[in-house]
Order: structure tokens, then sequence, then C-alpha cells
């Protein structure tokens, strides 16, 4: 078991033309991290890096105290996951699996017992004798695992390893990955573009974006204080709302609509934040869950935006506003369901002790 | 994909659409097939039916057709053969018509006959056996066959002393030609060889039906036909002698000069245009070629002298059968039998096997009318029964149809058996040169496409497309040159220069390059994390992925080797290393059709089973490496 440490890491395909920014990032022994990104946004270069089949054009990787910087990708002691099971199509699933630990010259018998262990803990036994090409989906995916683990790795990688599979799927082959590292407690580092599996499965989750990392956090804490508007849009879903207002100098938030929302006195903590920003445009970003419809119409704290769409869940139900030329998403328990229709008016309101506030120019959190 | 949606399909312009197009293709199948099918049945042809258009050679079904192609193999192909020996007229074979079947009686007398009468070997052609025929026609007999295995067993079949004993340059039996026996033909002289005494030897042997007979009354009728003043004309003929014939045909050519008119016809025939070993003296008037020879040499001596033998005097030179070989006796016997001072004729009597048939058949019956009733003819006398050989030989060929019919089959493809094994060299040549055009064509061009494929090379784009290029060069333009380079190596007539320079394939590496870019990366990655060297991955992956495009590689690989002539020969001209087209080449320049057909179907035959194992492997398709 080992700790992944990046340095300075740079990649660069075409002469100048940097994919990967100067990533600097530290993997804690047995955790399991995830990096999480749109697509293009070189996490998979990254981890590819690790893993050792593409090069690093600047800068240094660590796993363990080792620098395995130009070491081949078995000597580096990991393994690794592909999105599409990478499986060897004319080997049976035993032979996949054997495959890594034959070339290590291991000796039948523990290729065999070590083979026998991993099938039994991922439900393989019956498929040994099969070919890859006669299993299903998240068969396949479990080979794949199989594999990985027969290597007995310090690191594992994952490559979008549950993309190819159905939504439900997915979610049961997610607990299995996650009941594996709780077993293992081997150090994994796990690419996703779904914030949902990063989120579930990470113990620590990197978000990136065009080469630069933007927030590196656990789970919760990436939920609650996104870094910047980036990351708050990326992570949840919906992402967080962006709303754009000027403060004026007693602190209230005028919207474009000319409506303006105060702070009460034990607000105090978000007028410190935005004292510098006196006669001043800022974002001011809500999860769609602290926005909720006034059932009556009594408070003097409440907006008015025109339902644009309505998108029952079943157990919530998501309403879409407009205020002004922004819109609002909110999220509304089920029990809460109130019987408008599109088009119409309606009032809500903000819950201003769940807010953020980003700077207009840099996108940051200003309590970050 | 279908062409149509399955709604569409009720539609009535889709449904003419649709048949058009099944007709189209069922044309097309046919156009491709039929030449195929022709070559097959042509492979199982005679010059009979060698330009029948039939798909099934009708010999195979009908028994009539069987009789012609047996009488044209019996009578070495010739017309006039069968001509004489039936004593009938027909243009070919073909128009031949059937007796009907003889009664079993006259097939027991004829067999009776053959058996128990002493007919001289001269007496008969050899049947089913071509003497030289002409290039473009030649075939393998029946007879040819069996006197070649008998030479060769003669030999031990040691060639070398074939060439010794028989004194020839003929490589082996193999290649003997004897010219074509004309026992008809007035100036013919069995030669004096040890061949042709080897060839007697062999005759003496053949089984009864293969004898072809020679009917004097045939030989006398096409005589007289050929006579300009008769202009073939039964009724010239009639005035001129005197008689009352119905047509040539009835005329039979007695035994001793008959009377009347047409004896002068008879003598001109006898003396001028029979070979004299047909005439004999009668008994007790052999004295005449004595007195000759004692007029002609005056003494003993002087014989002894211009022969070369040790008489001690002329009675000793007896003349038991008149001579057919060749021999300073015969030459005398040739002069004594025209000069009618000496050979008075009266005293010339025809011997020939219709006379001895004639003979048996009045020993047997004793009197014409019990041979007519038994029969159920109307002959006047003895002398004017044929020898019953049409009948005989249709009785033959119903006997044995399934035998014959089975022969004639593989008639052609016999030869090229024969030839091919006889020249087995060849085929071990092309055996190897295949192997070995197969194994470097699968080792050099998957390991050039895997270069390309899996390193970025510098200026890769221009190394593929210098390997395409060679493509579209036609592979003659490169001939010339590769010829002069082997020869500096000095590669000629070894395999290394059929092997070398085929050995990388333009195409070959385009097409598995192309496939090996196909391949997952991940598999690649997958394999190196799993620390698979640059071989295993190769062998496990770009390899074993990568079946259905190394067959189509393996089996064009092999065409090329199996089909190739034109390098073969030239590369390779010595003979020890001509490969089986170069000798199916050669075989076709002299072969009858039949038998280059056969020799088609025979080279046909290892592309096919090749093709047959590899398509197990083409047709399962690319199988994709991952499958979602």
């Amino acid at each position: 078991m080992a700790s992944i440490n990046l340095k300075e890491i740079v990649k660069c395909y075409v002469k100048d033309v940097r994919v990967i920014k100067n990533i600097n990032l530290k993997i804690d022994d047995g955790e399991f991290a995830v990096i999480v990104g749109p697509s293009g946004c070189g996490k998979s270069t990254l981890l590819r890096m690790v893993a050792g089949i593409e090069e690093v054009t600047e800068g240094n990787i660590f796993i363990g105290d080792q620098n395995v910087t130009t070491m081949a990708p078995k000597d580096r002691n990991i393994s690794m996951v592909f999105q599409n099971y990478a499986l060897y199509p004319q080997m049976t699933v035993y032979e996949n699996m054997s495959f890594g630990l034959k070339m290590r010259n291991e000796t039948k018998s523990a290729i065999d017992e070590k083979i026998r262990w991993a099938a039994e803990k991922l439900e393989l036994l019956d498929l040994l004798g099969r070919r890859p090409k006669e299993l299903s989906g998240g068969q396949k995916q479990r080979v794949a695992l199989g594999r990985a683990i027969v290597r007995e790795p310090k690191v594992f990688l994952f490559d979008e390893p549950l993309s190819n599979l159905d939504a439900k799927l997915r979610v049961q082959m997610r607990s299995e990955i996650k009941k594996m590292h709780e077993e293992f407690r081997t150090t994994m580092l796990y690419v996703t573009h779904d914030q949902v599996e990063a989120m579930t499965l990470g113990d620590k989750i990197i978000v990136l974006k065009e080469g630069i990392i933007h927030q590196v956090n656990t789970p919760l804490n990436l939920y609650r204080s996104p870094a910047d508007t980036f990351v708050g849009k990326f992570i949840g879903n919906p992402g967080v709302n962006l709303i754009e207002c000027n403060i004026d100098k007693n602190f209230e938030m005028i919207f474009e609509t000319g409506e303006k929302l105060s702070f009460n006195s034990q607000q105090n903590a978000q007028i410190d934040l935005l004292k510098k920003y006196n006669n001043n445009k800022i974002i001011l970003g809500i999860r769609p869950e602290f926005v909720s419809i006034a059932l009556s119409d009594n408070s003097d704290k409440l907006l008015e935006g025109r339902i644009k769409l309505i998108e029952p869940l079943g157990n919530e139900t998501l309403y879409y506003f407009e205020l002004g030329s922004t819109e609002i998403i909110c999220r509304q328990r089920y029990d809460d369901a109130i019987s408008n229709t599109i088009g119409e008016k309606i009032k809500f309101s903000l819950d201003l002790n769940n807010v953020s506030f980003f700077d207009i120019n840099s996108k940051k959190n200003l309590s970050v | 994909m279908s062409l149509f949606l399955q709604s569409e399909r009720k539609n009535l312009k889709v449904r003419l659409l649709l048949a058009a197009i099944y007709t189209f293709l069922t044309l097309g199948a046919i156009t491709i097939i039929y030449p195929f099918l022709l070559m097959l049945s042509g492979s199982l042809k005679g010059k009979l039916d060698a330009f029948d258009f039939d798909i099934v050679p009708k010999f195979l079904l009908d028994d009539e057709r069987l009789y012609k192609r047996y009488l044209e193999h019996k009578y070495n192909e010739k017309i006039q053969e069968y001509q004489v020996a039936n004593n009938e007229f027909v243009r070919i074979f073909k128009s031949v018509e059937v007796p009907e079947y003889p009664k079993l009686e006259l097939i027991e007398d004829w067999n009776e006959f053959q058996i128990n009468s002493t007919i001289a070997p001269e007496s008969y052609h050899v049947g089913n056996m071509f003497f030289l025929p002409g290039a473009g026609n030649r075939i393998t007999t029946k007879n040819t066959r069996k006197f070649r295995n008998y030479i060769r067993d003669l030999c031990n079949n040691d060639p070398k002393y074939f060439r010794e004993y028989f004194n020839t340059t003929m490589l082996d039996w193999y290649f003997l030609d004897l010219n074509p026996e004309r026992l008809l033909d007035k100036n013919f002289q069995i030669p004096k060889s040890k061949l042709s005494d080897e060839f007697y030897r062999f005759k003496i042997q053949i089984p009864f039906h293969d004898r072809v007979y020679l009917s004097l009354d045939g030989e006398y009728v096409r005589y007289l036909k050929s006579l300009e003043y008769y202009n073939s004309d039964i009724t010239l003929f009639n005035e001129k002698n005197n008689t009352a014939f119905d047509s040539f045909y009835d005329i039979v050519f007695e035994r001793s000069i008959p009377k009347g008119k047409i004896s002068r016809q008879w003598e001109e025939f006898a003396r001028a245009e029979l070979n004299t070993h047909f005439i004999s003296l009668k008994k007790g008037e052999e004295y005449l070629f004595t007195d000759y020879l004692i007029q002609k040499f005056q003494t003993i001596s002087a014989l002894n002298e211009r022969w070369g033998s040790i008489f001690t005097s002329f009675d000793e030179i007896r003349l038991i059968e008149s001579p057919a070989h060749e021999s300073y006796l015969s030459t005398e016997y040739i002069n004594f039998v025209k000069d009618d001072s000496f050979c008075p004729v009266n005293s010339i009597e025809i011997k020939s096997p219709e006379f001895l048939w004639r003979d048996f058949l009045k020993t047997k019956y004793k009197d014409i009318s019990s041979y007519n009733s038994q029969f159920n003819e109307n002959y006047t006398s003895f002398s004017h029964i044929p020898m019953p050989v049409k009948k005989m030989d249709y009785a033959y060929v119903l006997k044995n149809k399934n035998g014959l019919r089975w022969d004639y089959a593989i008639h052609n493809y016999k030869m090229v058996v024969e030839y091919l094994s006889l020249f087995g060299d060849g085929l071990k040549n092309t055996i190897i040169y295949s192997i070995f055009a197969v194994l470097t064509a699968l080792i050099v061009n998957p390991l050039a496409a895997y270069a390309l494929s899996r390193y970025d090379l510098p200026n890769q784009y221009k190394i593929l497309l210098f390997f395409v290029a060679t493509m579209t060069f036609p592979p003659m333009v490169t001939m010339i040159p590769n010829y002069l380079l082997l020869k500096d190596i000095g590669f000629l007539n070894t395999f290394f220069a059929l092997i070398i320079p085929g050995m990388a394939n333009g195409y070959g590496i385009f097409l598995l390059k192309g496939f090996f870019d196909s391949l997952p990366r991940e598999l690649y990655e997958a394999a190196d994390i799993d620390g698979a060297s640059e071989f295993h991955k190769f062998w496990h992956i770009a390899i074993s992925l990568s079946k259905p495009i190394l067959a189509v590689i393996a089996l064009s690989a092999f065409n090329g080797a199996y089909s190739n002539f034109m390098f073969a020969v030239v590369l390779c001209p010595d003979e020890k290393m001509w490969t089986l087209m170069v000798w199916l080449v050669q075989m076709q320049y002299f072969s009858a059709r039949g038998a280059v057909m056969a020799s088609l179907v025979v080279s046909a035959i290892p592309t096919l089973i090749v093709f047959i194992f590899a398509q197990n492997i083409i047709l399962r398709g690319i199988v994709l490496p991952v499958e979602k």
C-alpha cells in the first residue's frame, strides 16, 4: 500500500500546448480519491500518467517513496480497470485473470489459488471457462476487477469503469467497488465524469477542468462550499443556482428585476464577506433545496418569478423559475408539492443561511 | 441491412424489382458456375464429345454414346481404321450405327475361334493404343500405359538400363513413342529393333477385345472405291467387271484368284496393294520362291554374302510364314510376289483372319444352311460371312458398361496423375514453395504491419506509401529486374529465388496495419500493465485477434505460390526446380483437350481444399475484440 504524490505534473501532446497544467496532488495511503471533471479536462490523461501508459512531460510521480516517473507500468505495482474492460477477447476469464501473473512467472499453483480467491469474491467461479464475448457487461466488469485484484497492487486505478453499464448495474457495481475498498483499504484513484459516482465513492474528490485542479476536498465539503462557480455547478444535480446581484450600501441584494433581499441580524458572517463589495456586483450561489416556494404571502423576503418548467421526480419536484433572465431551480419535497402550473407567477424565498458568494470576475467563493 | 423495408415488400413495384434482382443474381451465378462445370465435364470427355457443351457427359447416361466412345478408343481415334475393320463407311465415330445385340451362340463361337485359332499377331492392330498423335492431341490410353509398364518391368524400373538396352535418348519409358502399326500398307515392314520385338511380345498378351482385326474385305473395298475409274460408283464397277453387286460393301476379297473378269482386279490388288505378309504360296508350291532365289543369287555363297547368313544350300531357306518383319528374306519375298514370271497368280493364296473365321465356321457348321438357320441369316456361302467385330464390340460394351464408364471418366485424370507423379519433383517443389511462401508471408507481413501500427516511426506515412506503391505495379514490370538481381546474387534455380521476392507484400502489410490499428488501444495498455513483453503483445493480442486477416493473407500467399507459373519458370528454368504449374502448362502443350481440362481440375483441387479450410476462419467474420 502506498500514497500517490504528483509533483508539478505537466503534459503536452503537442509542443507547448499543455493539457495538464502544473498539477500538484497528494493522495494518502488507503484513500479512495476520485478525479471528476467534464470530458476533455485531462482526468484520464492524469490517471494514465500514474499508470505509466502515458509519458509525463514535466514533473514527477511518486508511488509510496518511489519515484516512478520513468518506470514501466508493470514495475509500478498498480492495477488498472478500463472503461471498455480491455479483456483479452481470445482468452477465457481464467486466462485473462492469470495473464499478468504468468508474465510475472508465478507458479501455477499460486496463480490458481489467487484466481480462485478473487473469483469467489467477485462471484466469477462459474464463469472461469467462458470467453469475454459470452459475458454480460456487468460480468465483464467484474472480470476486469478480478484481473486487477489478483495482482495485489499497491494502487488501483479506475478509468471510468462504470460508464458502459446501464444505470441499475452501475449503482450495483458502484457499491461493490466501494465494498472492495472497504475490504482492501488499498489506495484507489478513480476517474469519472459522473459527479454522483464521485460523491458516493470518494474519500476525496479532485475536481479537474482544463488541466487545472479546481478543488480537492471531501464530498460533503465540496458540496457545501464549492471553491468556485464551476465546482458549484458541476457538483450536485442540479447544480448551484447562480444569481447575479448588486450589493447596496445597506448590504441589501438588488436583483435584476429590482427586487431586494436583506440579511437579518443573525447573518453577520455573510455581511462580513460582502463588505468589500459595497455597490458592486457579486454572484449569489444557492442550492436548489434552499430555494422554497412561499406557501403564504406574508413575508417581505420573497421574490417573484414565472414558472418555466416543472419536473416531478416522485420524491421531489423540480421547479424552474425565471427571475429576470436568470433561471432558478427549486427543489421541493413531494409533500410540499403545490398545484401551480407553467406560466404562473409564483413567490419564493431563499434560505440565506445556506448561500455562497462568488466574485464576479474570478468566480471564486468568497468564503473559501 | 436489407435493401427494402419489410413493409415495402408487398408493393408490386418492389416485388418486380426483387424478382429482377434475383434473376440477375441467378444469371450471374450461372455465368460463374457454368464454365466451371464445363471444365469438370470436359475433363471426363474424349475426342468424340470434346466439343459437346453438356454438363453431364452423354456417355455416362447413354449406352449408345458409350459404345461410340468405346469404338473411338478401340480404333485409336482413327475412323479409317474402323472403316476398314468393319467394312463400313462412316465419316465420324459419332455417326456409327449401333448394331443389334448378337446371339449368345455367336459370342461363344467368336470366343472359341479366337482361343483355338492361331491368329498371327501381324493380322491385327493393337486397339486402345494411340501412336504418335499430333501435338495437342496426346492422351495416354489403356494399352499405351500397359506397354509402358511392360517396358518398365522389363527394365526393372531403371531408366538408365532402359536407355542403354534400347539405345535411346528418351528420358524413360514414359516418352515411348512407337510409330503406328500400318500392317495393311503395302510397303510396311515391322521394323527390326529391340523395341519392336518387345512390342510384339507385348502384343500377343493383349486381351482379345483389344485386337483390331484387319479385314482384307474392308481394305479391298477401300481400294476399289479409291480407284478413279470406278468413281465410287458400283454400277461402273459392275459394268467393267461383269458383276452384279448392290454395293461395294458386298464385294468380298477371295482367298485365291476368282474366276471371271474380276480376277484382273483381284490380282492387281493382291500384287500391288496388299502387304505381302498376307500373301502365301499354295501348299506344295513353296519351291517357287526357292527358284526365285536361285535365279537371283545363283550360288548359296552369294546369298550368304549378301544376307550375312550361313546357309549351306537353298533348300534350307524355308518359307514357313510369309515374312512380316524387316529382313533380307522379306525384301526378296516382296520382289518375288511382284514378279509374275516367278510367282504365278494361281499359286497365290491369301491369309487373313477372315478366312480363318470362315474356316472355323465351316468346320463347325459344315453347311451354310445350318449356319443360316442358326443365326437367321441368308449367306450364299461361308466365304461371304464377315467377322462379327462390330457386334462383338457392342456386346462387350454392354457387358462392361459400368467398368468402361469408370475407365473413361478417370481416363484423363489418370494421365494427369501419371504425368505429375512421374515428375514427382514438381509436386515436391510446389509443396515446399507453398509452405515457405505461406510461412514467410505470415511472419514478415504481420511484423512489418505491427511495427507500423504500434510505433510512431518517423516518416511512417511515407513508408506505408512505399509499401502500397508496390501494389500499383503489375508484377511483370519487376520481373526482369528481379531476375537480374537474383541472378547476380546467385539464387536462380533455388527456392530462395521463388520465396524471397514474395516474402513481403504491400497489400498484406496495408491490410494488417489497418486491422492492427483498429484493435482497441486499451488491450495493449492492459498488457503493458500486466507486464507483457513486446512479443507477447504481438502474439497474444495482434496476431491472435487477426486470424481472419491472416487467413486471407495465407490464402493469397498460397494461391500466389501455387499458381505461379511465369516467375517460377523464369527464375527456375532448371527442370529439377519446376513447380507443378510449370509441369502442367508444359503438359497442356501436347495433351488432348480432355486431359487439359483434367489438369485444370487437378490443379484447382489444392486451392479448393485450402480455401475450404481457410473460409471457416474468414467467414467466421472479424470478431471485434471488445464488445460493449
